[in-house]
């Protein structure tokens, strides 16, 4: 994977931020926030979780700095962070796991409501990004995480395995795994549709 | 990355764009200054010293013990090249991969930290059932006891490690533990070579080459814990 310059703007910043230069921050903060938050979106499935989680995350980065290896790049290393703290929350809340409330909260809500879309084209996407969302959320965490860092975070498969902690071939049949499972609910979707049609 | 894979790699994202993202877009508030956490916390610096003090630590852990326990009278080439360089090198080797960047920053890959947490001590094995050196009629010792003594003299240098490397690995922890437990084993193992004066492959298999396999197994458990930085 080929760095931007906003990338290797943050890695330089985040050795500053690990040397101890608080200042650095802001700039680590800028380059993490929204990416981290869409991963912990798509994993949690709640924007108000995400967001507990996403400051968690930080707080996590910023206990965790010194042991930023110089020359590593903080994107990978926020990601491995954000999973941490994303692992941790599921097992302290296996018990309860939290239901999506329509709404605000509802990520599916958001998904194609430009003015431009017509509402019988935004009522189609919106039903389809809540078969995806409750496919994601029905797959093994193992599954999810893989595919929604290829697809939707834009990982190579080798950078995805290092934050993973996996191989290469394990990540590929992960992800695929998910995607043969969002294929078939995506499929059964439009069948219904067709039917009801 | 090899040119196939780049284009399986591409077909791979080509095939799953079909799925429609159910996020469209993750809005942050934006702070104009975000500033760190309160709390403080150790920077780099701080990781650097404790390292140093670790391997400094262990090194003289080692060189106490060889000292107090002493080295064997004589040692032949041949236990010299089986029983203290090959273990000792492959130890070098597995400590300088436990303690490597990475290609991101985040360590070894798994597939180096799996293969270098057990084909080396698998090697150590096999030569030690291999090989029978030359023995004196005086140099037979207890395997328990010679395992023992080793075991946990090498303990020690995993606690030293323990400190040395707490809170410093964001992922992959349980394999780069078990290949650090590894190389630890093998370096007490290269070291165990110049103390104990046994070279019969019982004795090299169960007193030396065993306790390798538990301290990768024990670094696989306690060093994954206590490096864990997030």
């Amino acid at each position: 994977m080929t760095r931007s310059d906003d990338e290797v703007e943050a890695d330089a910043a985040m050795d500053r931020y690990a040397e101890g230069d608080d200042a650095a921050f802001a700039v680590v903060h800028r380059a993490l926030a929204e990416r981290l938050r869409a991963f912990l979106v798509r994993m949690a499935k709640s924007p108000s979780v995400a967001d507990d989680l996403l400051q968690e995350t930080f707080l996590r980065v910023h206990r965790a700095r010194g042991s930023f290896v110089k020359g590593g790049r903080v994107v990978p290393w926020g990601y491995a962070i954000a999973r941490n703290v994303y692992i941790d929350h599921t097992r302290t809340l296996t018990h309860k796991r939290e239901k999506l409330a329509p709404g605000e909260d509802d990520p599916a809500a958001d998904i194609a409501t430009g003015p431009e879309a017509n509402s019988e084209e935004a009522s189609i996407a919106s039903d389809l990004a809540r078969v995806v969302e409750r496919t994601l959320a029905a797959l093994p965490r193992n599954q999810r995480e893989a595919f929604v860092l290829l697809r939707y975070e834009g990982m190579s498969v080798a950078d995805a395995a290092d934050v993973l902690g996996a191989t290469e071939g394990a990540v590929k049949l992960r992800a695929f795994h998910a995607y043969e499972a969002l294929r078939a609910a995506l499929g059964m979707e439009n069948q219904k549709r067709r039917k009801s049609a | 990355m090899s040119a196939s894979s780049s284009s399986e790699e591409r077909d791979l994202a080509a095939m799953f764009d079909d799925i429609p993202d159910p996020v469209k877009q993750a809005h942050v508030p934006r702070e104009r200054h975000p500033h760190p956490p309160a709390q403080p916390s150790p920077t780099r610096a701080d990781y650097r010293i404790r390292r140093t003090l670790a391997i400094g630590l262990s090194v003289a852990w080692a060189v106490a013990v060889l000292i107090l326990l002493g080295a064997r009278n004589a040692i032949a080439p041949s236990i010299v090249l089986f029983h203290i360089a090959i273990p000792s090198a492959f130890g070098v080797v597995a400590l300088g991969l436990a303690l490597s960047r990475g290609r991101l920053g985040l360590g070894p890959s798994i597939r180096n930290a799996v293969l270098f947490s057990l084909v080396p001590p698998a090697i150590f094995l096999v030569i030690g059932l291999a090989f029978q050196a030359p023995m004196g009629p005086d140099d037979q010792r207890d395997i328990v006891q010679c395992g023992a003594v080793e075991a946990l003299a090498g303990l020690v240098s995993l606690g030293i490690a323990a400190i040395g490397l707490s809170r410093s690995q964001v992922t992959n922890g349980r394999w780069r533990g078990a290949l650090l437990g590894s190389a630890i084993g093998l370096l007490w193992a290269g070291l165990w070579g110049i103390h104990c004066a046994d070279s019969s492959r019982a004795h090299v298999v169960l007193a030396h080459g065993l306790p390798v396999l538990v301290f990768a197994g024990a670094g696989g458990v306690i060093l994954s814990r206590v490096s864990r930085a997030s």
